[in-house]
């Protein structure tokens, strides 16, 4: 067949589609690092002239007066973020069970694309229904001015089911049918076997679908801001208020200058690095199982 | 007797595909020692012919199909010697671009795919990216290689219809009327009909037979009663190596190596 | 095994799994109730004069017709940068290279940018965009923040999209003298529109969800958007701000409504689509 001969500028074409293609693939390492240069390079030289255990370990949160320590904030963000934890994961757990091992298609069917529904919605629109009624509940029943820890660990813990329903459910359908059968054949209920078979040969991707709960509780910033009370103090019990590393940044970006905007992005600095190091932690653990 | 009506009679002296010593190894990652895929193949093919390579298993025949028109090094890379020569011209060598090559020889693969577009798209894909346009011209090139594949008078009223709908027959024959768009002087057939009822692999077998003048074909099948049915030579693969070749009569009636008469005779496979 | 305590394992196991029934019918009951709630409190005042028109009074009145058209607008910037550069890295990882160093570094800088929290690309579009770049609080801040953040998104599942693609078309087109690009532009995009398109959905939702990084990039402004540079206000940082403000609780339900409803409707249309082509 003739054909044009074009060899050398289409060999030429092809490696310069490569190389662009190359350069586009390097983008997410671009921006992260564009990211941390930005990021650190404001934050960090405050969190040194303050003094690292002063800014970490710090109780006094005045940064109009010069004072930035963000105790209360990390302790905050941990309460809440394990707080959301305690409640997201067992229900999480209880359903991807229910749906993995124990539903009927249909209702699987059904459910799968609802709870998917459920992570479309947006955050704000939680930490809408979570003043609207969480809070008004934790006042009423519970005490205090509603505005607590355990409010926003109850709508955290609900904003990450999805996330750790749908890795767990696929960690759980993943584990061989024939684990089930002969945990069955050892006369086993299929309760028992579920928990005492199934579960553990699934724990890595369950541990994967905690972390990435974790992650998504610890990043949260406008809905907690609307149920968490955002006083800067230590809770010392789930009822009091608090605030977290994301909503003191958000709270005061608005109007921060000079050392005060510098501190808030030191705060960022030191929940991207609390992140970073929670990560690599968890993996550390899934590894070695 | 179909056998009797194959008179092989090469039309020049010229083979249009010759192999020198050609062997090959796969590249494998995990280190240990590796069994060549081919050792040390020569044969010549003579345009106007069916050329049927038969054998057991694992015995490189894809291979050696898929070095013919440089497929192999796309995914599987390995060590290769040895040359291939396409009417006299090596076509490993730098200038022979492999594009170009791949129109010239065209493939059919075992498992018969249609791409996610009308007939009529699946049909021009490869002559529209050899730079052929015009709508009378492309219109004739579907009619023609449809018809060379015996699929015309079936999908002629429906030619905009997803090919991905055709039975596995149907998109056989279009993957050689595909093939044929392109008017290769050589197609390479990798065991065309292991995923077909009888009747389609009838129908590819008419084909081969009804197309050979003007495209020599290369089968590479594990069914030797096909081979014996269409090929007017036949090779015989052994674990990388070539143990016979020649004319299909006299392969089948009266091998030269024990080895080609126990497996035609089916006393392995 | 003794009969009573058979039955009593058996008893166990039944109010187990009743147990995750009743939990999964809480959730399922959740999320009806959720939007049915809103959709009570908020559905009066919705209506096409709502969107249509401009928000009076600080937004306790009128529409949000400015705030819907910065929202689209947002989403198309962000989409427009963030889907071409994740294909064009999936593209690569999937086709272009052997997994390798290269391969490594780019997933893990993909994963790295999945696990940040979007108020630190707030920080970061602030600082950069906003302040270093000089483009101000603006929709092109933003634009571009919202493109890093949702970047991992489509990154991974255009990769999963290309991953399922046969191989043997790729050697099929291969096979007709097609060179790498047009075979990966020709055939194997195309067998992968449906995953790649469904990234692209998940990552609008998130877009119109995002509020924390919003605010800190594109601003507050209620005005009709004329370029590209002005500052704007999405749909969710309107619905945050009447929420929070306590400006006007009626408006909030509406505004929360059409902010589900527009994201619902995204959604279950992505997966009917999808659903029809397969």
């Amino acid at each position: 067949m003739p054909l044009p001969e074009q060899k050398n500028g289409l060999r030429l074409r092809e490696k310069r589609i490569r190389a662009g293609l190359l350069m586009i693939a390097f983008s997410s390492i671009l921006v992260l690092t564009l990211i941390i240069i930005f990021v650190f390079k404001e934050g960090v030289p405050i969190i040194f002239s303050t003094g690292l255990s002063v800014f970490l370990f710090g109780t006094k949160w005045a940064p109009t007066k010069g004072s930035f320590g963000i105790f209360p904030m990390i302790v905050g963000t941990l309460q809440v973020t394990f707080g959301a934890l305690l409640i997201g994961v067992p229900i999480s757990i209880m359903v991807s069970i229910y749906l993995s091992e124990f539903a009927k298609p249909l209702t699987r069917k059904i459910m799968k694309p609802l709870i998917e529904l459920l992570a479309a919605i947006p955050s704000v629109v939680f930490g809408f229904i979570g003043v609207i009624v969480i809070v008004p509940f934790v006042r009423e029943h519970l005490g205090g001015t509603g505005f607590s820890v355990l409010s926003a660990s109850l709508m955290l813990g609900i904003m990450i089911l999805p996330t750790v329903i749908s890795i767990t459910f696929d960690s759980l359908q993943a584990v061989p049918q024939s684990y089930r059968e002969g945990a069955l054949a050892l006369g086993a209920t299929p309760w028992q076997s579920t928990i005492r078979v199934i579960l553990p040969a699934a724990r890595s991707g369950i541990v994967t679908a905690v972390i990435l709960g974790m992650g998504r509780a610890m990043g949260e910033t406008m809905a907690v801001i609307m149920v968490a009370g955002n006083a800067v103090v230590i809770p010392t019990s789930p009822l009091h208020p608090c605030r977290t590393l994301t909503s003191n940044i958000a709270l005061e970006m608005a109007y921060a200058a000079g050392d005060h905007q510098k501190a808030l992005f030191a705060t960022g600095v030191v929940l991207f690095v609390m992140i970073f190091l929670l990560n690599i932690v968890a993996t550390a653990i899934v590894k070695r199982k | 007797m179909i056998i009797d009506t194959l008179q092989p009679t090469p039309n020049t002296d010229h083979p249009l595909l010759k192999t020198e010593h050609l062997s090959f190894t796969y590249r494998f990652r995990l280190g240990g020692k590796v069994e060549p895929a081919l050792t040390d193949i020569s044969l010549e093919i003579f345009p106007g012919t069916v050329y049927a390579i038969i054998g057991p298993s694992r015995s490189g025949k894809s291979t050696f199909l898929r070095l013919i028109n440089r497929l192999q090094e796309i995914s599987n890379p390995g060590d290769m010697e040895g040359k291939i020569f396409l009417e006299n011209k090596d076509i490993y060598s730098d200038d022979y671009d492999p594009n170009v090559l791949r129109r010239e020889v065209g493939f059919t693969f075992d498992k018969p795919q249609a791409l996610d577009m009308s007939i009529y798209d699946n049909i021009v894909f490869g002559p529209r990216l050899a730079g052929i346009s015009g709508k009378e011209k492309l219109d004739e090139l579907v009619e023609e290689s449809l018809n060379a594949a015996f699929l015309w008078d079936e999908v002629k009223d429906r030619l905009t219809m997803n090919a991905t709908r055709l039975s596995g027959g149907q998109k056989q024959r279009l993957s050689i009327a595909r093939s044929l768009a392109l008017k290769p002087k050589l197609l390479l057939l990798d065991e065309p009909c292991s995923a077909l009822d009888p009747i389609s692999t009838a129908n590819i077998e008419r084909t081969l037979l009804a197309i050979k003048s003007r495209t020599t074909c290369v089968l590479v099948t594990n069914n030797t009663k096909q081979a014996s049915r269409v090929a007017d030579f036949t090779a015989f693969f052994l674990m990388s190596k070539l143990i016979e070749s020649g004319p299909t009569t006299k392969l089948f009636m009266n091998p030269s190596d024990q080895r080609t008469d126990d497996f035609i005779s089916g006393k392995f496979g | 095994m003794p009969p009573e305590s058979r039955n009593r394992n058996l008893f166990w196991n039944n109010l187990f799994i009743n147990m995750s029934m009743l939990t999964t019918l809480a959730v399922a009951g959740l999320l009806l109730a959720i939007i049915l709630y809103l959709v009570y409190h908020g559905a009066e005042k919705i209506s096409l004069d709502f969107f249509l028109a401009n928000p009076q009074d600080l937004g306790r009145s009128g529409g949000i017709f400015p705030i819907l058209i910065s929202t689209i607008l947002l989403g198309i910037v962000s989409l427009a940068i963030a889907v071409p550069l994740g294909i064009g890295t999936a593209i690569f990882l999937t086709e272009y290279t052997k997994e390798g160093w290269t391969t490594t570094l780019i997933r893990f800088g993909a994963e790295c940018l999945a696990g940040i929290p979007s108020i630190i690309f707030g920080l970061f579009g602030f600082g950069l965009f906003v302040v270093t770049l000089g483009m101000g609080w603006s929709i092109i801040s933003g634009g571009l923040t919202l493109a890093c953040m949702v970047l991992p998104t489509i990154i991974r599942t255009s990769e999963e999209a290309i991953k399922s693609v046969p191989k043997v078309l790729r050697d099929l087109g291969f096979s007709l003298g097609a060179t790498k690009s047009q075979v990966v532009w020709q055939i194997v995009l195309p067998q992968a529109r449906n995953g790649i398109f469904t990234g692209v959905i998940l990552a609008l939702g998130r877009v119109l969800g995002e509020t924390a990084c919003v605010i800190f990039t594109t601003g507050i402004s209620m005005e009709m958007p004329t370029s590209l540079f002005d500052s704007a206000r999405s749909m969710s940082v309107h619905f945050y701000l009447l929420a929070r403000e306590g400006i006007s609780m009626e408006m909030a339900y509406s505004t929360s409504v059409a902010l589900v409803g527009m994201v619902l409707i995204i959604n279950l249309g992505a997966n009917f689509l999808i659903a029809k082509k397969a």
